[in-house]
């Protein structure tokens, strides 16, 4: 499903050089839900956003369903998070200018594919995370967790083969936090979605099927 | 905290801020620059042409006590030891002034001034010494016959040495002047015409034979006991005035230069008021930015708040950096603004000279304090714009400053507050249009166009918001620009009602420049029937000022296949101190050939009552702005004493800013005992060819100086030169408003992509394409343009009445056509929008390019 | 400073004389006729009255003035002759009051050209006017003159009735300026006029009275080529004699000998004075605040009538700077004189003229 083999990721940053991943191999199967975890800074963003398609690596290899990501160019890649890829942020990332139901309905639209089926789902995946009384807000009047549920809702909505959350916890509440995991593990099961969470939370690393602990860009194991 | 230290985080955030975003402070700094050099042109060559024109009065004339001037004649000499044996007067002098045409280098002139050396030395401010170096010189200026002083650069453009002749002809009078004496390019000659040749009155009177006459009489007065010269003036005005005829002004000479001052003012107040508005768009688009850049730096506001920076300060602050950008911005727009006067020079010397007084520019003339003032103008509106933006985000508090996401989008704009101040703005139109019109205040017209251009601008929100209720088309990259347009107006309404403003004003100036012109080439085609006209050629570059010499009109008359010749003769003069052009035709010639459109008549044919009688002919603006009706009388005074005219008809006419007096030419003869003929009209038997006709009379004419031979085709192309030139200025501002307005959507969209960097960061990562982010941001352009377009297309017809039924008609009072200029409004709409979507392409393009896991870092 | 042109003149102009020379010339003595040469001679260049006078008000405050009208021909006819402003001759006049009690010394000047009436000057009597400053002999023979500046805040009303015949000074009235023939002119003076009248000062009308002398003197060319200039004095004696003595100064400051004086005896016929009859040695000098230096008070020595004596300025500053005129200084300034005659003490008042120290003189009067 998903698959890196000794990635390498630096960032130049002025004089310095800094190297986020240095030689990551990994191996995530379908329908596995997997925790990445460590310390600030330690490259689990970077990876994320590699296995995601924003990112490319600067050495190694990435697949993502046998897609080498890391030799895709920028539409290949777009279309690829068009199609298998959601995406949960710790900022949860919502548009400010879209209702809740926009929001959701982002990934289709851009697509193209929003039909009355594409809304019905948007829907019933509102009711799933309990927002259907909020579809026709817009985000400033959410709560964080009502706002990582839209977020979450909007990951799903075109029932991407891996949902990649990166801290999806790290700005709530521990009720919020709760129901957002418990959302994401219960809605990843229902739709068979291969998951990849990023948390610094031993508590949601447990939750996960399995862990890979980063440091320092390299799997800890 | 202290201010110093409010100042070090200025220094320290705010500079860097700039050097960071430099596309967008370079465009904020051009918008500015473009809006001060606007005003620092228009400033420049205002008073280039002021200090000109007084330059070459003080020149010769010199800051005297008292003035005695003929209006529109000369005075006769006689008056001068009426002055010179009153004890009030402690020096007289005289001058004596005309405009020759110099045969031998045609296109040039001289403005002959006649002095008296022995009586104006404490008057005048040339330096003759300079010029004359020995006393045998001096002699020579006073007795030798013909003899004149040239300025150098003159000589220098006509390679004339001391020594040599230069052949001068005035009013059928040739004379060869005899160039002695050079002109030193001195302080006093500063700003003055160099066209300006000074001789002994005795010469010029010689030389043109105006024996008797003289154009104006300068004293010096002795102060009164408590030694004020105010009374000792008004006494000596009472004394004089049974003496003086009736055409003489006398006064105080700072009546003179507030006459002329009055008259160009008309003039000039346009164009400053076309040069403040562009000053206001660019202050729009500055607001715009500083707002952009508030929400864009919320959090780290918020952190300095949170560090203990006071509200004050982060008003200081933000105004600040504003002040910085408006400072820069206003030193490039005072450069920018020189070399805009440099080139709009000499179109408005020659605007000046056909439509009030002969004025000729060579260098603009700097003035450091309307520099000054322009860049306080723009120092102002740089720290206004940015008051408001500042003053918002000092009020946030650090805590909502500091969480991510865009408070910005929280609040909603009060749009109820913006509908109220635009009906305010359009009832203010009204009120501004009624007191410009019927209180007699015409300045106020101006701010009738200001105001509607205000009620269009607050009117954009609202006008956003029901474009964004017109379904958009099924595109994902409409509908995400739709969404974004409609309920990002806090970040695109500015922008909307900067681009309205300009696109108002463009296309008000537009149809009314067009409507006027249609309006005049309609009336030349029907009021312009003769075949041929001659004039001197000096009154095309000096204006009608010059009379022609009289044996062209027995000339002309000679000439085979002539059917009848028709004269015209014109003098400037204040009639109730405002200018007015007297005229004289044969109006037997003129009814018969030329007939008039009378606009309404006294019973009875008015050729005749003019022709027998104390009757006069007036123009539409002129009757419009004295208020007269046929029937009323106007009293001229003229140097035989003051004339009661019977208006018999007023009739529609273009040829006069400031209005005209035709008169029949026997009476005016015999009213004004002026000869003299300003031009000719010369009417063909049928069949003969003006070609034919013209070349003979060029021919006949040339061994007596330089006249001018037009066709009817060519007058009137000549007449649309002189009205284009007129309107070059207008034309030229106009431009910039487009200018402006492009610049102000490019930096709307820069700012706005810098701001939403994350959003398009969140796009990506959603799956939208490079393409996707490009189209949607110009589609947003293309809302936005919409907006402002529409608005300032609509406010541009608004203008357009405006300008053509208030400011036209309080400060002209000509009647314009309404003629729409489809062309040119399609064309200035296509091409806004095209300006828009060009000026969306560099943010669209960059935003499209950044990488999506960089973007989603930004925050 | 107010600019001006430097229309010349009187003391700056060369008038380009050639051979054919329009000008009549003082070579040899004039056939006088009066009134009639009172009048002008317009047929020489240059011509002046002269007025000067030491006057005392009613509390014997001592008072001088100086009131000259000049003619000077640039033209023998003038060119552009319909025009009111054509020229021929201009016309000047200036006027200096010395108040010596508050040590005051006040000029002005007139400057026309004479058009539409501005000057009229009579070729029959003494009829003089520049504007309104006026001379004019009235039937009784007394010379009335009149003219003011409220600028300045001088004038004068006076009128001058003669004690004594006019004197031709020179041979018959040809008074020799050089060596040259025809470098003279035609002179003649009253010296003791009886004069009345006010005298205006800061406003102030002052009724004086006193004795004054008066010049006419018209010429072509009355300088040399390299003379400098000249110290003039006329005095006047308590004892009813008055003295005219005339320095012209050669370069090096020489003495030229068409120098010449005439001694007016109370009663008698006037005795003309030669070069070598006198001498003037100056005592003490005055300096200029521009820097110029000027004689200040003199010995005079005529031996042959037993003469000797000290003539001292009533104020050291009697300078008259002109600004209308050219940039002109000369020095013109009461005096009074005490000395010795045959013994007997002898003492007068009376004026001195000093040119060519100041600002340089002369082509007007030179050839």
């Amino acid at each position: 499903m998903l698959e890196t083999r000794d990635l390498h990721k630096s960032y130049e940053s002025g004089e310095a050089r800094v190297d986020a991943l240095r030689g990551i191999t990994l191996k995530i199967l379908p329908g596995e839900i997997v925790a990445v975890t460590g310390p600030s800074g330690c490259g689990k963003s970077t990876l994320l956003h590699i296995l995601g398609a924003l990112d490319t690596p600067t050495s190694g290899q990435a697949y993502l369903e046998g897609h080498p990501l890391h030799s895709l160019n920028d539409d290949k890649l777009t279309a690829l998070r068009r199609l298998k890829i959601g995406f949960v942020f710790q900022f949860f990332h919502l548009l400010p200018t879209l209702t809740v139901e926009e929001n959701v309905l982002l990934p289709l639209l851009l697509s193209g594919r929003v039909n009355a089926s594409a809304r019905h789902r948007a829907n019933d995946l509102l009711k799933s995370v309990q927002l259907a009384d909020r579809s026709h807000h817009r985000p400033h009047q959410l709560s964080g967790g009502q706002l990582q549920r839209a977020a979450l809702a909007r990951a799903l909505i075109h029932q991407p083969s891996i949902l990649l959350a990166d801290e999806p916890t790290g700005n709530l509440d521990s009720a919020s936090s709760t129901m957002v995991i418990d959302l994401i593990t219960q809605l990843a099961r229902k739709e068979k979605t291969t998951v990849v969470l990023v948390t610094h939370s031993e508590e949601i690393a447990r939750t996960a099927d399995r862990r890979v602990a980063l440091v320092d860009g390299r799997i800890h194991s | 905290m202290n201010w110093l230290t409010t100042l070090r985080v200025f220094l320290s955030h705010g500079t860097r801020d700039f050097f960071r975003h430099k596309t967008l402070s370079l465009l904020n700094l051009l918008a500015l620059a473009v809006g001060v050099a606007a005003i620092v042109a228009i400033q420049t060559v205002n008073e280039t042409a002021l200090r000109s024109f007084r330059a070459s009065l003080d020149l010769v004339a010199g800051r005297p006590d008292f003035t005695i001037e003929g209006q529109g004649f000369r005075l006769p000499e006689k008056l001068i030891p009426l002055l010179r044996n009153d004890p009030a007067v402690r020096e007289v002098t005289p001058t004596l002034s005309l405009v020759a045409s110099l045969p031998n280098h045609p296109g040039e002139f001289l403005h002959l001034i006649g002095v008296d050396p022995f009586s104006n030395s404490e008057l005048v401010t040339y330096r003759l010494e300079d010029a004359l170096r020995s006393p045998t010189d001096a002699i020579a200026f006073v007795s030798e016959p013909n003899t004149i002083a040239l300025t150098r650069s003159l000589a220098n453009r006509l390679h004339l040495q001391p020594g040599d002749s230069i052949r001068a002809v005035s009013a059928g009078h040739q004379a060869n002047l005899r160039v002695r004496f050079l002109l030193e390019p001195s302080p006093d000659l500063l700003g003055a015409d160099d066209h300006l040749a000074i001789a002994d009155i005795a010469t010029v009177q010689s030389a043109f034979g105006l024996f008797g006459q003289v154009d104006r009489i300068e004293a010096l007065l002795q102060p009164d006991a408590s030694g004020k010269i105010a009374t000792a003036r008004s006494s000596l005005l009472e004394r004089l005035k049974p003496h003086l005829p009736a055409h003489a002004r006398a006064g105080s000479p700072e009546r003179r230069g507030q006459e002329v001052e009055k008259m160009l003012g008309a003039f000039q107040l346009n164009l400053t008021a076309l040069s403040l508005i562009a000053l206001v768009v660019g202050m729009f688009l500055v607001t715009n930015t500083v707002a952009a850049n508030v929400v864009r730096r919320r959090s780290e506001i918020g952190l300095l708040r949170s560090l203990g920076l006071t509200q004050n300060s982060v008003v200081f602050i933000l105004v600040a950096e504003s002040l910085l950008l408006g400072f820069l911005g206003s030193a490039i727009g005072i450069i920018l603004g020189l070399q805009v006067a440099r080139t709009l020079l000499q179109s408005v010397a020659s605007t000046v000279t056909s439509h009030y007084v002969l004025l000729s520019m060579q260098e603009i003339v700097v003035n450091p304090w309307s520099l000054l003032a322009a860049g306080l103008a723009g120092l102002l509106a740089a720290s206004l714009a940015a008051w408001w933006p500042a003053r918002q985000a000092s009020l946030v508090s650090p805590v909502d400053a500091l969480l991510p996401g865009n408070s910005a989008d929280r609040a909603s704009s009060p749009q109820s507050h913006f509908l109220r101040a635009s009906l305010l703005c359009f009832f203010l139109t009204l009120l501004f249009s009624a007191t410009a019109l019927y209180a007699r205040i015409p300045r106020t017209g101006f701010l009738a166009a200001l105001s509607i251009l205000l009620a269009a601008a607050f009117l954009a929100p609202a006008l956003a918001r029901l474009l964004s209720l017109v379904p958009s088309l099924p595109f994902s990259f409409t509908i995400l620009a739709r969404s974004t347009f409609s309920r990002g107006l806090h970040r695109h309404g500015l922008a909307a009602a900067a681009l309205s403003v300009a696109v108002a004003m463009a296309i008000g100036v537009t149809i009314m420049v067009h409507s006027f012109r249609a309006t005049v080439d309609q009336w030349i085609g029907e009021s312009i029937k003769a075949d041929l006209f001659i004039a001197p050629s000096t009154n095309l570059i000096a204006g009608a000022l010059e009379p022609l010499d009289p044996e062209a009109e027995t000339l002309a008359l000679a000439t085979p296949g002539v059917r009848a010749v028709g004269t015209y003769r014109e003098v400037r003069l204040f009639l109730d101190g405002t200018p007015a052009k007297l005229a004289a035709c044969r109006l037997e010639i003129l009814r018969v050939y030329n007939p008039l459109t009378f606009l309404s008549t006294l019973p009875g044919d008015p050729y005749e009552l003019c022709q027998k009688g104390d009757y006069a002919i007036i123009s539409e603006n002129f009757a419009r702005r004295r208020r007269l009706k046929a029937g009323d009388t106007v009293s001229l005074p003229t140097p035989t004493g003051t004339h009661l005219l019977q208006v018999a008809a007023i009739f529609r006419d273009y040829t006069s800013e400031s209005g005209l007096l035709l008169l029949d030419r026997s009476a005016y003869r015999r009213l004004t005992q002026d000869q003299g003929l300003t031009s000719l009209a010369i009417h063909l038997e049928p069949g003969v060819s003006p070609q034919t006709v013209g070349d003979s009379l060029r021919e006949q004419l040339r061994p007596r100086g330089e006249f001018l031979v037009y066709s009817q085709a060519g007058l009137r192309n000549e007449a649309l030169r002189i009205f284009d030139r007129s309107f070059a200025v207008t034309a030229l501002l106009r431009t910039l408003a487009i200018a402006v307005a492009a610049l102000g959507v490019t930096l709307s969209l820069t700012a706005l992509g810098i701001e939403r960097t994350r959003e398009i960061g969140i796009l990506r990562a959603t799956g939208a394409s490079r393409g996707q982010i490009l189209r949607t941001i110009m589609t947003e352009s293309a809302y936005l343009g919409t907006t402002g377009i529409l608005l300032g297309l609509v406010t541009g017809f608004a203008v357009a009445l405006i300008l053509m039924q208030v400011i036209n008609r309080a400060f002209f009072g000509w009647t314009i056509d309404w003629y729409t200029p489809y062309p040119s409004l399609v064309g200035i709409v296509i091409g806004m929008m095209v300006a828009c979507l060009l000026a969306s392409l560099p943010p669209a393009w960059h935003a499209s390019r950044l990488s999506p896991a960089e973007a989603l870092r930004s925050e | 400073m107010k600019k001006l042109l430097p229309i010349l003149l009187f003391f700056l102009a060369t008038s380009g004389l050639h051979a054919a020379d329009p000008w009549a010339r003082a070579m040899k003595p004039w056939s006088w006729s009066f009134p009639r040469d009172h009048g002008a001679h317009p047929e020489f260049k240059t011509e002046w009255w002269y007025l000067t006078g030491n006057l005392d008000d009613e509390n014997g405050n001592p008072y001088g003035y100086e009131l000259t009208f000049f003619r000077h021909g640039l033209q023998p006819v003038a060119t552009q002759p319909d025009s009111a402003w054509s020229i021929r001759d201009i016309s000047f006049a200036h006027l200096a009051i010395t108040d010596v009690r508050s040590r005051r010394f006040l000029f002005s000047e007139k400057l026309s050209r004479g058009a539409l009436g501005e000057v009229e000057i009579s070729q029959k009597d003494m009829q003089v006017r520049i504007a309104d400053w006026t001379l004019q002999r009235k039937t009784d023979s007394t010379l009335t003159m009149s003219a003011s500046d409220p600028t300045t805040g001088i004038g004068l009303d006076l009128s001058a009735t003669p004690l004594k015949p006019l004197t031709f000074q020179g041979e018959k009235g040809l008074s020799r300026k050089s060596a040259t023939p025809g470098n003279a002119s035609h002179y003649y003076s009253f010296t003791r006029l009886q004069t009345t009248g006010q005298l205006e000062l800061g406003g102030k009308k002052i009724p004086v009275k006193g004795l004054s002398w008066f010049d006419h003197e018209f010429s072509t060319s009355a300088l040399g080529e390299d003379q400098e200039g000249w110290d003039w004095f006329c005095l006047q004696f308590d004892s009813g004699d008055e003295l005219m003595l005339y320095r012209m100064r050669n370069p090096g400051n020489r003495t030229d000998p068409a120098s010449s004086g005439t001694w007016i005896p109370a009663r008698g016929p006037s005795l003309p004075l030669k070069s070598s009859d006198f001498t003037i040695t100056p005592i003490d000098e005055w300096k200029t605040a521009s820097g110029a230096t000027y004689p200040s008070g003199w010995k005079i020595s005529i031996p042959s009538l037993d003469f000797t004596g000290e003539v001292q300025p009533l104020l050291l500053d009697q300078e008259l700077q002109l600004k209308r005129t050219a940039k002109i200084r000369y020095w013109e300034g009461a005096c009074r004189f005490t000395g010795n005659r045959s013994g007997k003490a002898i003492s007068g008042r009376g004026y001195t003229e000093l040119t060519g120290y100041a600002s340089p003189i002369g082509q007007g009067m030179k050839e």
